[in-house]
């Protein structure tokens, strides 16, 4: 397929009719990726004298080196926020650390791992499918981490909880969607890889994380409108740090509906093209 | 009736010429942008396979010969399902492994234990049947001691090794190999070897790319010639592989011994030096103007118009170990010649001379020649062992002025004895026997061994 009539092809249907056959497969393939994503979790760290302590480790890095810069160096305003600062921050980064390296790493998995691709009977959807997973595992590990400085801030987790894994598959499913899309579009164009890193940037820093909603200017509001991620991202912050029910449930209900059909255009996306990747690889 | 494992039915591939390396850059937008306007689409397009069609029987082994880039990967590729033909269709049954990529979803972090797992599973067996078979993998890798180190420290050969062990316990119904048998050292390709045979005995179907005629010849039971996308010939292997080598031959000695490129190097520098030398004699002796090409050279007034090599008799590419062969060249002299030499020299397909001789040397007369003739070398036995073999021939005169001169323009290829393995190593098997003598009593013949 040329790279143009991959772009019409992009938007002509959302819906495929091989979607159906692409979800039976994936379940007829779990057991290929549940092996994979232990193969990229037990490879990750191993070797490295820590190991799997990294897991935790790199997410708590991570939470003291944004608490360096925002509590010292560029000190926030807690009064806006309502709370301590840093708490407030790492609720919201962890799940963009999920997106975040699921689309850095999803989008070249096809190309990384070409040898499969073009040498033995294999699947591609499943490799950007695994780099989402493998990545949803490390977030699972984050949690724990979370929850202790949570609890060391005297934020003691409430019954609204129970929205977590919900969010979870809303994020999942867009996430996918997006990573399979990126991930076929990246066989074709791969300047996509380099210009990602930057899009990605943009993407974090206009998604309200490092700072509140009530922060952005009014005239700047419709970012968020338009960020499928700021509604899901404010979500998390609700539950885990506000301690309380999410404050846009609608914005929530959009953004789940997109995600789905995010989710079934990136499948399908790939389901079109995936017969040339042995040749493209 | 043996029902068929793989039906190819008028396969073809396609390929866009200028888009091989695949992904778009600005580069290649710009070059295609100029040849799309300039070439007509036909021929922006190419076809690696066109019209392929033919059958592989339940329980039968078939070798796919052919030159390089022939198409035979592709086709492998196509037969394995990982690239999709562009026309005509492939028909399989039962379970298939290709081994393209020996190892596929090896991670060097992890240890050989893991890796085992995740490459079973890639090829399509369940983790319970991975740990049933889990010991014979390792036993059959010979790498118990390496199993739980870290896949980065195992050598390349330690690398092919595990991955072709995991590849043969998936138990396949159809097994497709992709030139991968030089796994190892001598001991274990001979194992795979093996284990490949087996497979055939328990009746599974088994399709392997090579360029060892040899394999071919000895285990296959059909063979199949692909050349430049299309199936030249099919069939029975000894015919088929005939039809190649003769193919091989007439394109001249640079494919046969193609893959030596430093002895080719040296090669083309001796036959420079030869050219000038032949160049200056003739210019010398003031003879016609030498038609002079770099693996023939020479005036041509005795002209070297064939040259056969025969098994009893018949003109033959592939030739026994053992047999009585005969070298025959016909001449044709524009003009009479008195006391010729005609000389031969035959040489391994890496250039090393196994024999050089000519009339002169061996203190031979021809006399006077004129007219058409054959000089024939008889050789009552040839004990050379398998291989490809290059043939010099030339007429000249004693003092070295050349008629003519075949460099390596003619070959042909031994096979070893059928009862053999043919695993002895060398260029030439002299005759003999192996006898034993205890300490006390005569020297007997040492017996067989029991076929395992």
């Amino acid at each position: 397929m040329l790279p143009n009539d991959l772009l019409s092809s992009l938007g002509r249907r959302v819906f495929d009719p091989h979607l159906r056959d692409a979800l039976g497969e994936m379940v007829k393939y779990r057991l290929l990726v549940s092996t994979l994503v232990m193969r990229e979790l037990k490879a990750r760290y191993r070797g490295s004298f820590l190991g799997f302590l990294w897991s935790f480790l790199n997410p708590l890095l991570l939470m003291l080196i944004y608490t360096l810069v925002f509590s010292v160096y560029l000190r926030m305003d807690s009064s806006a926020i309502g709370g301590p600062y840093a708490m407030f921050l790492f609720s919201g980064l962890l799940p963009w650390t999920w997106f975040l390296s699921s689309i850095l790493e999803g989008s070249s998995s096809i190309i990384a791992n070409g040898n499969l691709v073009n040498k033995a009977l294999f699947p591609p959807e499943i490799l950007p499918t695994v780099s989402v997973l493998s990545n949803f595992v490390h977030f699972l590990l984050g949690l724990p981490i979370l929850a202790l400085f949570l609890l060391a801030f005297g934020i003691v987790p409430t019954h609204h909880v129970v929205l977590l894994p919900v969010l979870m598959v809303i994020q999942g499913a867009f996430t996918l969607g997006v990573t399979l899309a990126l991930a076929t579009m990246n066989v074709y164009l791969r300047d996509l890889q380099h210009i990602l890193g930057n899009v990605m940037t943009l993407w974090f820093f206009i998604t309200p994380i490092i700072y509140p909603v009530s922060a952005i200017p009014a005239g700047f509001k419709v970012t968020t409108y338009l960020n499928p991620m700021a509604p899901l991202i404010a979500a998390y912050q609700d539950i885990l740090f506000y301690r309380r029910w999410p404050q846009s449930p609608v914005a929530l209900g959009v953004v789940a509906l997109f995600a789905v059909v995010v989710a079934a255009w990136g499948y399908s996306v790939m389901i079109r093209s995936r017969d040339e990747f042995p040749e493209e690889v | 009736m043996a029902a068929a494992a793989i039906r190819v039915v008028d396969l073809g591939k396609q390929y866009y010429r200028n888009r091989r390396r695949g992904s778009l850059t600005l580069k290649s937008l710009l070059v295609k942008w100029h040849k799309e306007r300039t070439l007509p689409v036909d021929e922006n397009c190419f076809w690696a396979l066109r019209d392929v069609t033919f059958t592989c029987e339940s329980g039968t082994m078939t070798g796919i010969i052919g030159s390089n880039g022939a198409g035979k990967t592709t086709l492998l590729k196509c037969l394995a399902g990982i690239t999709k033909p562009t026309v005509g269709r492939v028909e399989r049954s039962g379970r298939l492994v290709a081994l393209i990529e020996l190892g596929a979803g090896f991670h060097p972090e992890i240890s050989g234990r893991e890796n085992i797992f995740v490459n079973g599973i890639i090829l399509g067996l369940t983790r319970r049947e991975i740990e049933q078979r889990y010991d014979s993998i390792v036993e059959f890798s010979g790498l118990h001691r390496f199993i739980d180190q870290p896949l980065r420290t195992y050598s390349t050969g330690m690398y092919l090794r595990l991955g072709f062990s995991v590849a043969i316990h998936a138990d396949p119904d159809v097994l497709l190999i992709d030139e991968i048998l030089a796994v190892g050292d001598q001991a274990f390709a001979n194992k795979c070897r093996d284990k490949i045979l087996e497979m055939k005995e328990r009746k599974k179907t088994v399709v392997f790319v090579t360029h060892d005629l040899w394999s071919v010849e000895k285990y296959c039971d059909r063979a199949v010639w692909i050349e430049e996308g299309r199936i030249r010939e099919q069939g029975h292997p000894r015919r088929v592989i005939d039809g190649y080598l003769s193919f091989v031959a007439s394109k001249g000695h640079e494919v046969l011994s193609g893959e030596h490129v430093s002895v080719q190097v040296g090669v083309e520098q001796r036959i420079k030096e030869r050219e000038a030398v032949v160049q200056a004699q003739a210019q010398a002796a003031g003879a016609p103007a030498a038609a002079t090409s770099v693996d023939r050279w020479g005036t041509r007034e005795v002209e070297i118009t064939d040259v056969r090599v025969c098994e009893n008799g018949e003109p033959r590419r592939v030739i026994s170990h053992g047999a009585h062969i005969t070298l025959e060249m016909d001449y044709r002299c524009h003009k009479p010649v008195d006391e010729p030499v005609f000389g031969i020299g035959l040489f391994t397909s890496d250039g090393v001379p196994v024999y050089q001789s000519n009339t002169f040397l061996e203190r031979l007369a021809p006399g006077l020649i004129d007219g058409e003739g054959t000089v024939i070398v008889d050789f009552p036995s040839v004990e050379l062992l398998s291989g490809e073999f290059l043939l010099d021939v030339a007429v000249h005169m004693q003092d070295g002025y050349t008629f003519d001169y075949h460099l390596r323009r003619h070959g042909f290829t031994l096979h070893p004895p059928l009862e053999k393995h043919g695993s002895d190593m060398g260029i030439f098997r002299p005759r003999h026997q192996w006898l034993h003598r205890r300490s006390q009593g005569v020297a007997t013949p040492i017996p067989g061994a029991a076929q395992s």
